[in-house]
């Protein structure tokens, strides 16, 4: 390609090729984190963040770079997953106000938005760490500026943002302990290079970018699956990427076929006469369709003479351009959000519909635990998807149906406390982060929590009621692992205490037991038992049984969690 | 000097020799059992109050009609009363300040009547420190101003075992939060404004109670503290409670109180809190 100026068009290309190449590479990001956790989803968060974003971008036709930019950020912050997700789309975020009102870029101004990228990343993390992507980000940027110092075009600065990037990738063992004793580089920070890379390789015209025109599709090596589940359906046409009012082809139909020895050249051959912006990507078993026509029944029709359908989507372009003339797409986000905002009166709460004056978001994986929950007092569970990590909009949607003017969100997850921060910004709604590391915690935090009362008094309780508990989480290891205190083989079970690996076992409830030896004091006075999907009423109320007996003082009680992943969670306080 | 009287209701869970010695008379709530109405304090004992619920029948309370106090300010007139204090259960809870003050228009001798927006002994303590303050010579505007400043520093919390009671009998106010929870918690409870209100929640009754201390701790201010602690047949945790308060704050005064009746109809037995004030 070697582009002499950025511009919104190239910019795209390069996003989809920085995409595709995270994306392929997803599963090595994964299995770089430092626990040996099934739920390990830096690569797949990052991706799916990345996804997001792409979607909200479109194709960028008749946009200024700056405004491209600007709705990469946009998709990222509101698509934003885990941790890492919510870093990296502050790094958009960054770039795009580096980028703002620019028509084209030329590489001063590509230095000048690495480095406002990497100043934004710093500032939106409460306690900035060194040796994650934060660190990369910002190896990328000064390299990036003293190349333009050096004097170099477009692609050498891209090509000195990478080289940048790798080297302080390499560094991060050094900054941080854990990484060292892992033996692993960042998992964020490898992710963040594969991004960059793809960018350069494309850069460079070194890869086949996927065909122009249909924006949702994702970047498709020929033989890659498609889409995850569960993201807004045409939502890639919903913000002025059709620009004409009469739309010749009205209804964005997507669905998936699913069947065997399934042909694309023979399932595109009975889809083109039916209409324009055709895409079918995918193999033989998975083929995801895009097209936009006249008539979505018949596309439908050809889809399921080759097999099932799955995830159908028919949404009518010209009424999304419609409403997008009349401005109805407001400040506040899209994703399924239910507006329950209204005035606020002098006394804040039990007006305009409220019911009361604090309500409550939670997030939590299992039936049992919705229940439980719910039974509490939260007005919204959150289940978070196939990462078990909800994205910043999925949180807003939460937030936003919550019928009181005050909210507390309780993420119960290391991997969400950022993303719900973020949230936090993407809703006019008073938000109140109580940063709970896992479920049980957040059953702690529902003691203290009332429906009325000063919401900053009450967020603060909670706080502190979450802090008095400790908690035991127990999995398997999906690999070895060196760098913890006990050795950790793949399929043994472990017992995370409080978040870090302090025991480990050849059976869900030995590792309990284990890990409870190390924890419980005689100053306790209650275990709490979450039993997961995995796990039997018989087997529970059996540790359960064996947990009395061996702490006589503490009251033991079981609940049905119905967890994924966690066979056991517990309580002890 | 003038003789002051007080005047008080059965929800007051004054002890009965303490009332008598310092010549507080009780005006009873009447308590019904089905269509059995026992007047609280006069044919009905805490302990078969207590021994019934157990079993697990329902009662219910009615405020007295005005003439029964009526009757009570009159007869204390003819003894040579000249003022009389009647202090009683928060008007939001109950309808015995309407009674109290519908007869204090009827009758000759001056009545008057004080909301304690409180109930068992947050209103029983204030009966208790206006009959002291009439016995030692206090002025009615004395005597009033002591009842109105407790008022405003009284501090209530207590636990139940479970909020039934109170949701069955219409009182739960803002605890109605805290119905429901398929875990097993205690609701922990204040009075606000006079009526009930949701505080937090523990898991089972020891850390309950391990939060009323610390709230304790946190509310107690500098002065000692006149205290009591009330239990709803829970004699031995009520005097546990006591020596863990002693031990937390400093008291100038403790009295252990069994809800009797009438609050017990509200709160069920399991109950258990403590009422404070600076001395």
């Amino acid at each position: 390609m070697a582009p002499r100026q950025l511009t919104a068009q190239v910019f795209c290309e390069l996003m989809a090729a920085g995409a595709a190449y995270l994306e392929e590479r997803k599963e090595t990001v994964n299995a770089l984190n430092v626990f040996p956790v099934p739920d390990g989803d830096t690569g797949t968060n990052m991706a799916l963040t990345l996804a997001a974003a792409r979607r909200e971008l479109g194709d960028a036709h008749g946009l200024s770079l700056g405004d491209a930019a600007q709705r990469l950020a946009r998709g990222a912050l509101l698509g934003a997953r885990g941790n890492s997700g919510v870093i990296l789309s502050q790094f958009l975020r960054g770039f795009a106000q580096g980028m703002a009102g620019c028509e084209t870029a030329g590489p001063r101004e590509l230095a000048a938005a690495l480095a406002a990228a990497t100043e934004t990343a710093y500032r939106a993390v409460i306690k900035p760490v060194e040796g994650t992507m934060l660190t990369v980000g910002r190896g990328a940027s000064e390299a990036a500026e003293r190349a333009v110092r050096a004097g170099a075009d477009l692609e050498g600065v891209l090509a000195a943002a990478v080289h940048g990037a790798r080297e302080a990738l390499a560094r991060t063992p050094n900054l941080l302990p854990v990484l060292a004793r892992a033996g692993v580089v960042d998992a964020g920070g490898q992710g963040f290079v594969y991004f960059l890379e793809g960018i350069l390789a494309a850069a460079r015209g070194e890869r086949v970018l996927p065909a122009a025109g249909a924006a949702s599709a994702q970047p498709a090596p020929a033989g890659a699956a498609p889409a995850a589940a569960g993201h807004p359906p045409a939502a890639h046409h919903a913000h002025g990427a059709i620009t004409h009012e009469h739309v010749e082809h009205r209804y964005c139909t997507e669905f998936l076929i699913r069947g065997r020895n399934l042909d694309l050249d023979v399932i595109r051959q009975h889809l083109e006469p039916l209409g324009d912006s055709l895409l079918v990507v995918g193999d033989s078993e998975l083929v995801k369709v895009h097209v936009h026509t006249n008539h979505p029944g018949r596309a439908l029709e050809v889809g399921t003479t080759h097999g099932e359908l799955l995830e159908v989507s028919v949404a009518n372009m010209q009424e999304q351009n419609r409403l997008a003339a009349q401005g109805a797409s407001s400040s506040a986000p899209a994703a399924g959000a239910v507006a329950g905002t209204g005035p606020v009166d002098a006394n804040g709460a039990v007006s305009n519909g409220w019911t009361k004056a604090i309500g409550v978001v939670a997030v939590a994986q299992g039936d049992g635990w919705r229940a439980l929950l719910e039974s509490l007092g939260v007005d919204q569970v959150v289940a978070g998807g196939q990462t078990m990590n909800p994205s910043a909009a999925e949180l807003v949607a939460a937030i936003e149906a919550v019928q009181a003017p005050d909210v507390v969100v309780l993420p119960n997850n290391s991997n969400i406390v950022f993303t719900a921060r973020q949230a936090m910004e993407l809703t006019d709604r008073r938000v109140h982060v109580v940063p709970t590391r896992t479920v049980a915690a957040g059953v702690a935090a529902m003691m203290a929590y009332t429906p009325d009362g000063d919401p900053k008094t009450v967020a603060q309780t909670m706080d502190e009621a979450a802090k008095q508990v400790r908690t035991v989480e127990i999995t398997y290891a999906v690999r070895d692992s060196e760098a913890w205190e006990v050795a950790v083989r793949a399929g043994d079970c472990i017992g995370l205490i409080d978040g870090e690996i302090r025991a480990a076992g050849p059976d869900p409830e030995a590792t309990v037991l284990a890990a409870l030896e190390q924890l419980v004091s005689p100053d306790d006075s209650l275990i709490s038992i979450y039993y997961g999907q995995d796990v039997s009423e018989e087997t529970a109320q059996a540790l359960a049984a064996r947990v009395r007996s061996q702490w006589p003082h503490c009251e033991v009680e079981v609940y049905a969690g119905g967890q994924p992943v966690y066979f056991y969670i517990l309580a002890v306080e | 000097m003038a003789k002051i009287r007080v005047v008080a209701d059965s929800g007051c869970d004054i002890p009965k020799d303490m009332a008598d010695e310092l010549g507080i008379r009780l005006v009873p709530l009447t308590i019904h059992f089905g269509d059995e109405e026992r007047q609280d304090g006069v044919d009905l004992s805490p302990e078969e109050f207590y021994r019934r619920l157990r079993a697990g029948e329902l009662s219910r309370t009615t405020q007295p009609a005005p003439a029964a106090f009526e009757a009570v300010y009159r007869a204390l007139a003819e003894e040579g009363v000249e003022a009389i204090v009647s202090i009683h259960l928060s008007s939001k809870l109950s309808g015995t300040m309407q009674s109290a003050s519908l007869a204090a228009q009827s009758v000759a001798v001056p009545v008057h009547v004080v909301d304690s927006r409180s109930a068992s002994l947050g209103s029983g303590l204030i009966a208790i420190e206006a009959a002291r303050m009439a016995r030692d010579g206090a002025s009615v505007d004395e005597i009033l101003e002591r009842a109105r400043a407790i008022v405003a520093q009284q501090q209530v919390l207590f636990m139940v075992d479970t909020l039934e009671y109170l949701q069955r009998n219409g009182r739960i106010g803002k605890a109605q939060a805290f119905l429901g929870g398929l875990l097993n918690v205690k609701p922990i409870l204040t009075l606000e404004d006079g009526i009930v209100a949701p505080l937090e929640r523990a898991r089972g009754r020891a850390k309950a109670v391990a939060r009323l201390l610390d709230r304790l701790a946190a509310t107690a201010g500098a002065a000692p503290l006149r205290v009591a602690v009330l239990h709803g047949d829970a004699p031995a945790e009520a005097a546990a409670l006591a020596g863990q308060i002693r031990a937390r704050v400093q008291v100038a005064e403790l009295f252990i109180g069994l809800l009797g009746p009438t609050i017990g109809t509200h709160v069920g037995p399991g109950t258990l809190g403590m009422v404070y004030y600076p001395a």
